[in-house]
Parts: C-alpha cells; structure tokens; sequence
C-alpha cells in the first residue's frame, strides 16, 4: 500500500501548482476539518511550506514501504505508520466519496505488525536480533526495541 | 556463506527475479509496483547472479548485488520527478529496488 501510493506524490511541487496530488488531499484538512487542531498545523504550518512537507511525506512513505516489505525495525515503522494513518485520516475522513473503513483497516493493520513484531518471523529483524541482543552498543539496544 | 544465509539467498533471488512479474501487469489496481522493461531485465539479472552466488556460496557476489539494487533504488528515488533517470519507473520502483538491495546487503552482514 505504502509503496503502489508513492506514485502519485510526485516532486518538486507535488500539485501545488495546479491544486491537485498530494496538495489537493492534505488541503481537505482545510477544506473539510476532521479535527480542528490538525486542520490549523495544516492551513499554518503545512500548506506555506508545502514543498518541504511533500519531500517528507515521500521520504517517509518510501522508507515505511521499504522497511516494512523486508522487516527491519517492524515495531518502530509500523508506529510510523500508525502516525502516517492517523494524519492522512485527520486529513481526508471528510471527503466525499472516501470509505472512513478503509482508515480504520489502514490502523489495524499496523497495530497488527506492532503487535505481533511481524519482522521477526521472516524478516531482517530475525536475521539481526541475535546479534543485536549480543552486542552492549547503545543503537544496537534501541534495534531490540525497535524490532 | 554458510547454509542458513546461502538458503536466504536463494530466497531473496527468487524474490527478486519473481518481481520482474509486476512488469507485464496493465491494470492499476494489481501493480502494486511500477516495474519497467528495464528494470525487469535488472531484476533477473539480479536474481540470477544471486542464485548462482548461494549455490557457489560467494558472499561477495550477493553484497555486491545488493549494494548495486540499494544505490539504483536511491538514485531513482533522488531523481523522481526529474525525467525517467535511464531506467524509467516511479518512486515505486525505487522502493523496490532498495527494499531488495538492504536485504541481500542484510542477510551477509548480520552473519559477519
């Protein structure tokens, strides 16, 4: 999912310019407020920078797609993921046409992967938790509890 | 490579060279990943050098697949939005070709 919906943020103004994209979505905040604090950081805060905000909305998107389909530090990406769900939902609930089930499945299967620590049974969380449980290193403890 | 990271890679070449899969997938909602010409005939490749590196057990050969699919994977990414960067493809294609590098560059290191 992460990944197949990198497609359509698309640098360098990510559809500022014509008021679409990621631009046209995370402005429903405005438009339509799902909660009023996040709809004031996105009119005040997010839309004035936008361009800053869609490189990191991208960067983000691509390492929860690219962490999660290998499994490395599963627990603190599907936190990630779980605040990327809750800001996309914060943003879009009111939309018309948009199913609110699909945010709410979005939140469960992140909760699931958090849960369940899903990198650790196929994944490189598996491969690397021997050595990182081993090792006295500080970033070595924060992986254990990361993964 | 031992045999446990050896059967890893033999996994992670077909996964790689199964990924070239997505290529010939013309309706959106199954192309989970946008997969051009080029990049599939990068994937076989890559997949086959892989399967030959676990069958000969060169670890070398599976951390070098890995860090070319990492670095192609992050220059796509860098260069989205800025033309077709040679290889065509989406930030899609860049997730996947990083995904597949920092698992063949992870299964050799975490047993060194």
């Amino acid at each position: 999912m992460w990944v197949q919906n990198l497609n359509w943020k698309i640098p360098p103004d990510f559809g500022r310019d014509e008021g679409g994209g990621l631009y046209g979505w995370v402005r429903g905040a405005v438009d339509r407020p799902v909660l009023a604090p996040y709809s004031w950081i996105v009119e005040h805060l997010v839309l004035p920078h936008f361009v800053v905000f869609g490189y990191l909305t991208l960067l983000t998107e691509f390492a929860l797609g690219v962490f999660l389909m290998v499994g490395l530090l599963t627990r603190l990406w599907a936190l990630v993921g779980i605040a990327q769900t809750l800001a996309i939902t914060f943003s879009v609930l009111n939309t018309p046409h948009e199913w609110h089930w699909t945010y709410y499945l979005m939140l469960i299967a992140h909760l699931v992967l958090l849960a369940t620590a899903a990198g650790r049974a196929h994944g490189l969380d598996g491969v690397f938790r021997p050595n990182w449980r081993h090792s006295d290193a500080r970033l070595a403890r924060l992986a254990v509890m990361s993964s | 490579l031992d045999e446990v990271t050896a059967r890893r890679a033999r996994w992670l070449a077909v996964a790689t060279a199964a990924s070239a899969g997505f290529a010939p997938i013309g309706y959106e909602p199954l192309r989970l990943v946008t997969v051009p010409v080029a990049v599939a005939v990068i994937l076989v490749v890559a997949g086959a050098i892989t399967a030959v590196a676990a069958r000969t057990r060169r670890s070398g050969l599976v951390l070098a697949v890995g860090a070319v699919l990492l670095v192609l994977g992050l220059y796509r990414l860098l260069t989205y939005g800025h033309g077709s960067a040679g290889i065509g493809g989406a930030a899609s294609t860049a997730a996947l070709l990083a995904a597949l590098g920092i698992g063949h560059v992870g299964i050799v290191l975490a047993r060194r």
